[in-house]
């Protein structure tokens, strides 16, 4: 288990696992996330996930979308509003999240640098 | 005393009426002279001592009276004189104690309460139950959305115009492997003619060649029965042998339409060859056509959900600039109430100073004289 004590997610095709490696925190996306309303589940974990690292000061967190082979507009919203939360808080209290996703992919290539405008600065796409 | 007075009087009359009745009467039975004036002088007089004695006693009655009444009113005179000095002292006292100075405090004090209130109704200043900042962040964060949205917008421009350049290669390598193919069936129409042709011309080939092999034979061995006369079928053997230049001839014009078909069906595989080619790369280039339409459509919904929540902003923030219209129309009219009202107070306050000026107040006076605008001469 990882120090935010949040449980992964394995849910039809779609896994989330939150990795610690006692130095950072990685969300990591695996398989396919296309079932009709991902928020369903993507929502409460967010939340729950924003609220943890806020608790425990965690300054950035990795999310990598390396081997998530589908996302569809639920879910790709979810991950939206997630940064977006961000925006409500000030700059102290704010954690930066360090996006990873495969080149080979080329959806990944398209929309997620998107997700690079939603809190300029505090959102980085590599 | 009236009474006692009105009592003699009556008394006074009725002797006069007596005494005028009994020399009447006197001097009508005796026919005799009326009586000497002297008699009437005694009756009169006594009538009027008669009248005059209690008259007296009720006068000195009256007048130790009056004289005490006088007595007291002179003491009441001095006491009112007296009171009369101390009200006035006691009234400049009052007027400097509890007239002056409170009432015009009080006033001043309404007056500079009504100027904090009036002043404090000025939009901007502490303004209750609103906050401008609220207002400003709110609109910061619109703007700010609306920013992100431009950018989104930008980012999704360029993708857009990735998917068509890519669309376009797709297009172009289409239409070559339509080109390729529709060579591809001519010339393997071609070839399928050819091949044709090439089966008959063998099919003869092959006959003639049995034939002149046969007829070659034969004129030889013709040509040696006969001898002298055998030499007719010399010619005939010639005939043969023209018969197989021909031969050759013919086969070496099916050499070379071999030739031209493995040229054809050369240029053939090369074609066909170039074709799976160039599907091969725009199967890939298709597939990132589709990812990156993906892409871009998740890109949109990025943007979609910015706007969403910058219309949920707006919505409030429309929603805070009317409440704020309609306090500032409730504050216009507070305000104008106060204005009239400061105006109010002002004057009452100048009236006071001129009403305490003219109760000879030293330490008051006038508004123009306070102002300086009289001269107190």
């Amino acid at each position: 288990m990882n120090r935010l004590n949040i449980e992964n997610i394995h849910e039809d095709r779609m896994v989330v696992e939150v990795l610690d490696d006692n130095s950072n925190i990685t969300v990591k996306f695996k398989g396919d996330i296309d079932m009709e309303d991902p928020g369903l589940v993507l929502d409460p974990f967010f939340t729950t996930l924003h609220a943890k690292l806020l608790e425990h000061k965690v300054k950035e967190v990795n999310t990598d979308f390396k081997e998530l082979n589908f996302l569809n507009s639920s879910g790709i919203k979810a991950v939206a509003k997630w940064i977006m939360k961000l925006t409500e808080l000030t700059e102290a209290e704010r954690y930066s999240i360090r996006i990873q996703y495969n080149r080979d992919i080329t959806w990944q290539v398209t929309s997620l640098p998107t997700l690079n405008f939603l809190v300029p600065g505090v959102v980085k796409v590599e | 005393m009236n009474q006692t007075f009105l009592r003699y009087g009556i008394i006074f009359l009725l002797l006069c009426i007596l005494s005028i009745i009994l020399i009447t009467a006197a001097a009508g039975s005796t026919g005799a002279a009326l009586p000497p004036a002297g008699l009437e002088i005694f009756v009169f007089t006594g009538g009027f001592l008669l009248v005059l004695l209690p008259q007296r006693k009720i006068q000195k009655k009256n007048t130790t009276f009056l004289r005490r009444l006088t007595d007291d009113l002179a003491q009441r005179d001095t006491r009112i004189a007296e009171l009369t000095a101390k009200l006035e002292e006691s009234d400049a006292a009052n007027v400097n104690a509890s007239l002056r100075f409170p009432g015009t405090g009080e006033l001043e004090s309404r007056l500079n309460r009504v100027e904090a209130m009036v002043r404090a109704v000025v939009p901007g200043e502490a303004l209750t139950g609103f906050s401008f900042d609220d207002l400003l962040k709110s609109n910061e964060f619109i703007s700010e959305n609306t920013k992100k949205g431009f950018d989104i917008s930008d980012n999704l421009s360029g993708s857009a115009k990735a998917a068509f350049e890519i669309s376009e290669k797709v297009q172009n390598g289409i239409q070559t492997i339509t080109g390729a193919l529709s060579d591809t069936l001519q010339f393997s129409e071609v070839i399928y003619k050819q091949s044709g042709q090439i089966s008959d011309v063998i099919e003869i080939l092959n006959d003639i060649s049995a034939k002149i092999n046969l007829l070659s034979i034969n004129a030889s061995i013709v040509s040696a029965r006969a001898g002298q006369h055998g030499k007719t079928f010399e010619v005939v053997a010639r005939e043969i042998r023209r018969l197989a230049d021909q031969t050759n001839s013919s086969l070496s014009s099916i050499e070379e339409e071999i030739r031209g078909i493995q040229r054809v069906i050369g240029e053939l595989v090369e074609k066909i060859r170039s074709a799976a080619a160039e599907t091969s790369d725009e199967k890939a280039a298709l597939i990132s056509v589709v990812g990156t339409l993906r892409g871009i459509t998740l890109g949109v919904e990025v943007f979609r959900a910015v706007s969403k929540l910058a219309k949920e902003k707006a919505s409030l923030q429309y929603e805070l600039i009317q409440s704020t219209k309609d306090y500032l129309s409730g504050l216009r009219r507070r305000t104008d109430t106060l204005e009239s009202f400061h105006a109010d107070m002002e004057r009452e306050i100048g009236e006071m100073h001129d009403t305490l000026a003219l109760m000879g107040n030293p330490r008051a006076g006038t508004t123009e004289e306070k102002n300086g605008n009289t001269n107190p001469a």
